[in-house]
């Protein structure tokens, strides 16, 4: 899910930003877990020939391959919220609302800066007054035009 | 994921560094999938006029132009650049560029690591060029005369270049397998909402696979080739008989690598295929599932039928009769395949722009280099085949079509993508004629001449092989100078210009999926009413 | 000028040759050779069985390829079928392919495993001949364990050997017909590869295995192969020859192999005291043959790998240095041991090494001395 729109009461309309995440949890640990199994076996099978040097190597890559599983879950558990009602508009980053700011709705401005490279990813910040907050970093080039546009509308 | 509040100030020049560092620190997949694809292409030319001093030197019986040792280590480089410098390196550019694009995902799932399994890629070719030239300085030892194969005792007996090859291929297997997991993480957790496993897009099937099966066989290469540098250097005896260790067990642990490496090869470009021929036949792909089946199925007889390439060494008759066994097996997941891609062109309405023609010549083409793998899957008949010129044959036949010819398709198909123009259609024509027809006159009479009894990787041969060296020899000249057009026709698309076609974001008439929704080159229009921050 | 001769204009005058004149065609071969036994015609005929199944295949899959690219393309108006895979062919192909696929894959591993059987398995008979089969950097040493003679085959020359250049030796293997051989295959130092088309089997000599192969030959005749396994510098100079005679010829060459090697041990075990002279020209001989092809006639070697004899610490220091090396090589490089030449074949050969090419170092050394430095 990556833009949803939310109907929250006390705001006119929220949307909630979240990255890709295309398994659970559990079926990550399912993945990393059969990928293992096969690594070990084959790390087993040549020890057992004599190859036991082949142990650091494949014991490495599970590590890589772990850490790599596990920051990859981590970073996609991230959320932002955006909520806007009459008179302001507020941003929220994190599950628990960590960091929370807020805008006069009227003075808010939706930019969507561009990159030094035309094809790295545009950047969607919103805010007034000189403080801005980044926004749908995580997104998909499309999925954040898009948002900008929505935003865009609604603040209309 | 800058989420922090920011001045406008920051906002302006947080921004991507330019220039060289744009390059060295960039963490964008199109940027490291356009790096991936330059290396490969300079690898490619360096790989090449290895190969086209090989067969200038066989051009005729005799020793004319290099000594026998150069000769071996030109046939030892040939391969690893052509393996881990050539074709590797594209796939994961392609991989890079159109997995993200494909499956909706913002980028590669660990950018920072992506970095890094590049950067390695230049230092593992210095690496690998040192261990070729390094002979040529005053006290250099010996060059490496083993052949890619590296098998011990000979490659006991060779000097410090031997230690650089063996360092070069552990900076290689890190960075591919650096690449794999990153890969393997992406297309797990990254696609886009709806997109299951089963809808996801042939290419990214195909490199789950090959990053997967990179993962259990790059440690066993990386183990294998750690002993011989501890045989080497630090008195073991791993691989030495008279310390009472195997010479053969290094053979084992290289194929058991080596011959997944032909479907890690291999794979890539059958995904891209996939997505070549149901656009140019403008109808679905056929069999879908059956193809990713069969893919699993290659995928796992793959890894435990390596022992075909040493039939010769005396293994007893039950380790043979498996063996070869399970690698005619191999025939009929690939049979599927081929079947598949032919069934998608059948009842299509079918279009022959380049990537087409090259889709078309591979499948022809490897369908003939995996029958002639047929034959030297059968074990008596192999005896005779083993290590002959005829082997040779089939495995470019195998590879080149397989591989690079894919590569070459995927480049020719998405090249409008990336760049944002048509390159020169007419050109990418006369590209695929005298490189088809160049390669096969190269190849083609190889395996006559292995049928008569030349070996391989001989420097000198009797005149009665003669006629059909000079032959491959002239067709070699033709095939390898083919790919200064192909360089040609990448710059001349890359610089754009008046004469070439703008694409749109549909670069082909028949192309689906979520990377042609995008535009070409992604991201390139300015927002219409995009706001400045003044 | 010569060299642009050979190189650029001789090729293209051949390949004007085979184009339009077809004169060349005895001279190259397009498959196997005869066979020259019933076990190599067995493996021959399962190559033909299965290079004719790869044909027809091939041929259908062109011919369906190109029928498609002919009739199925738009420029003649061809409407894609869209719905090509939803018809039952489309959903049962993943079934029917992999069925016929897997009858041809039986057809063929059916008749290999039977080959495979004979091939592999020696037969047990007590009256085998055993042949131990050494490949060494780079000749092949051939011992009949059975008869007590011990040939070293090594390349000839392109002078000595002319169109036969890389295809032939010095001393052939001579083998009997009408007789089951068993080859024991082995490497004193890298792996090798015996393969001779005609016997139609290949195997890896490699250092500490012995593997085995059999052949009963079936007809006389002379064939050649060459090593097959990349051995280093010298792989492409290690042709192996085959001569197949009768068993009376056979037995008779054995007859002559024993009377030279009595000769040769009884001039070796005499206690003789050689003159420098003779011992020389003797030395210059075997060198040639054993030596030269790594150090070179001229002494100077190919380094880094081959160092030069010419002036070196070893060949004008210490002779007992000198002894040492020859008869233990040297660990970790190409050079071998020697102990297997006789003491008078050493001590020529020493003695020429460390007189020769301005080596004038004036030893002699006596085939007592080599004795005892064993």
């Amino acid at each position: 899910m990556a833009v949803l729109e939310l109907h929250s009461p006390g705001a006119e309309v929220a949307y909630l930003l979240q990255p890709n995440r295309s398994l659970k949890s559990g079926q990550i640990c399912l993945a990393g877990a059969v990928i293992g199994a096969a690594l070990l076996g084959v790390t087993i099978y040549f020890s057992m020939q004599g190859a036991w040097m082949i142990i650091p190597f494949t014991g490495l890559e599970a590590i890589v391959l772990v850490t790599a599983l596990y920051l990859q879950c981590k970073w996609s558990k991230q959320q932002q919220l955006v909520e806007i009602d009459d008179t302001r508009v507020y941003t929220s980053i994190g599950r628990n609302a960590d960091e929370r700011s807020s805008f006069p709705r009227g003075w808010l401005k939706v930019a969507l800066i561009k990159a030094p490279c035309d094809w790295h990813p545009k950047r969607l910040v919103i805010g007034s007054h000189g403080r801005f907050v980044e926004i749908g970093a995580f997104l998909e080039e499309s999925e954040r035009e898009r948002l900008a546009a929505t935003l865009r509308s609604t603040l209309q | 994921m800058s989420t922090t509040t920011m001045t406008h100030d920051e906002a302006h020049h947080h921004g991507a560094p330019t220039g060289w560092k744009r390059w060295l620190y960039s963490t964008n997949h199109k940027d490291i999938g356009t790096l991936y694809l330059l290396f490969a292409l300079v690898m490619l030319f360096l790989g090449g006029a290895s190969a086209m001093m090989i067969r200038a030197e066989l051009f005729m019986p005799g020793i004319q132009l290099i000594d026998p040792d150069l000769y071996n280590n030109l046939v030892t480089n040939h391969a690893l650049l052509m393996i881990f410098g050539a074709v590797m390196p594209a796939a994961a550019g392609l991989a890079n560029w159109m997995i993200p694009l494909m499956i909706g995902a913002p980028d590669m799932a660990l950018p920072r690591m992506n970095n890094l399994s590049f950067w390695i890629l230049p230092a593992a070719a210095t690496m690998l060029i040192l261990s070729f030239v390094v002979p040529f300085f005053p006290g250099g030892g010996t060059q490496i005369n083993t052949g890619w194969t590296i098998y011990p005792p000979l490659s006991v007996q060779v000097g410090m270049s031997m230690d650089f090859l063996i360092f070069a291929i552990h900076l290689l297997g890190v960075s591919s397998v650096l690449a794999s997991i990153n890969i393997i993480v992406t297309l797990l957790n990254m696609r886009a909402p709806g997109m299951t496993l089963m809808k996801m897009p042939m290419f990214c099937w195909t490199w789950l696979v090959t990053a997967f099966l990179l993962i259990l066989v790059v440690p066993v290469l990386a183990g294998g080739v750690t002993m011989l540098l501890f045989d080497r250097h630090f008195g073991t005896s791993f691989f030495d008989a008279a310390g009472g260790g195997d010479p053969v067990l290094f053979q084992h642990l290289f194929w058991f690598f080596g011959h997944p490496e032909v479907y890690i090869l291999l794979l890539p470009s059958i995904g891209v295929l996939s997505h070549v021929i149901p656009t140019f036949a403008r109808k679905p792909l056929f069999g879908y599932r059956s193809m990713v089946g069969a893919m699993l199925a290659v995928a796992t007889i793959g890894m435990v039928v390596w022992a075909h390439h040493q039939y010769t060494i005396g293994m007893s008759l039950g380790a043979v009769t498996y063996f070869m066994v399970g690698t005619i097996l191999i025939s009929i997941p690939v049979g599927l395949m081929v079947f598949n891609f032919i069934a998608t062109m059948w009842r299509g309405a079918m279009t022959f722009e380049t990537p087409m023609l090259f889709a078309v010549g591979i499948i022809l083409m490897f369908t003939f280099g995996g029958l002639s793998g047929v034959m030297l899957a059968v074990v008596p008949a192999d005896m005779q085949y083993h290590d002959s010129m005829f082997v040779v044959a089939h495995f470019h036949y195998v590879l080149m079509p397989g591989a690079v010819f894919g590569l070459f398709a995927g480049v020719f198909y998405w090249l409008p993508k990336w760049t944002g123009n048509m390159y020169d259609e007419r050109l990418g024509k006369l590209f695929f004629w005298i490189n088809v027809i160049g390669f096969n006159i190269t190849f083609f009479p190889q395996h006559f001449l292995g049928l008569a009894g030349m070996p391989r990787r001989i420097i000198d041969y009797n005149v009665m092989f003669t006629e059909f060296n000079v032959l491959s020899s002239i067709g070699a000249m033709i095939f390898g100078l083919s790919h200064l057009l192909f360089l040609y026709i990448v710059i001349q698309t890359i610089r754009g210009g008046k004469s070439l076609k703008r694409s749109g974001a549909k670069s082909w008439e028949g192309a689906k999926g979520l990377e042609w929704e995008v535009d070409s080159p992604p991201a390139f229009h300015t927002w219409e009413t995009a706001p400045q921050i003044k | 000028m010569c060299f642009k001769c050979n190189y650029i204009i001789k090729p293209l005058l051949l390949i004007l040759g085979m184009v339009q004149l077809g004169t060349a065609h005895a001279e190259f071969g397009v498959n196997f050779p005869e066979p020259a036994g019933e076990l190599a015609q067995n493996i021959f005929d399962i190559h033909m069985l299965t290079m004719s199944i790869a044909t027809i295949l091939l041929i259908i899959v062109f011919a369906i390829v190109i029928y498609s690219i002919y009739y199925h393309r738009k420029s003649r108006g061809y409407q894609a079928d869209q719905n090509f895979h939803n018809t039952w062919f489309g959903h049962w192909s993943w079934v029917i392919v992999p069925v016929l696929v897997l009858g041809v894959d039986f057809t063929i591993a059916n008749n290999a495993n039977t080959v495979l059987k004979t091939v592999w398995e020696v037969p047990k008979e007590k009256d085998i001949m055993d042949l131990k089969v050494t490949g060494h950097q780079w000749w092949w040493e051939f011992d009949y364990l059975d008869h007590g003679v011990k040939v070293e085959s090594r390349a000839l020359t392109k002078e000595q050997s002319g169109d036969l250049y890389l295809r032939d030796v010095d001393n052939r293997l001579v083998l009997p017909t009408g007789k089951k051989i068993r080859f024991l295959h082995t490497s004193a130092d890298v792996n090798h590869a015996f393969w001779v088309p005609e016997l139609a089997f290949k195997k890896d000599a490699i250092p500490g295995y012995v593997t085995e192969t059999w052949i009963e030959l079936d007809r006389e005749g002379v064939f050649r192969g060459q090593c097959a396994e990349l051995c280093g510098t010298w792989h492409s100079r290690m042709p192996i020859v085959v001569e197949s005679v009768s068993p009376e010829r056979f037995a008779q060459w054995v007859d002559e192999q024993n009377a030279i090697k009595v000769a040769a041990a009884a001039e070796a075990s005499s206690s003789k005291t050689w003159s420098k002279d003779e011992l020389i020209a003797k030395g210059e001989e075997l060198y040639n043959t054993k030596c030269a092809a790594c150090h070179q006639i001229t002494g100077t070697g190919l380094p880094p790998a081959f160092p030069p004899l010419k002036g070196s610490a070893i060949a004008t220091g210490p002779i007992a240095g000198h002894l040492k090396i020859v008869l233990n090589g040297k660990e970790g490089t190409a050079m071998q041991s020697w102990s297997s030449l006789n003491d008078l074949e050493i001590a020529a050969i020493i003695t020429y090494e460390r007189n020769a090419w301005g080596n004038d170092t004036g030893d002699v050394i006596q085939p007592a001395d080599v004795k005892s430095a064993r």
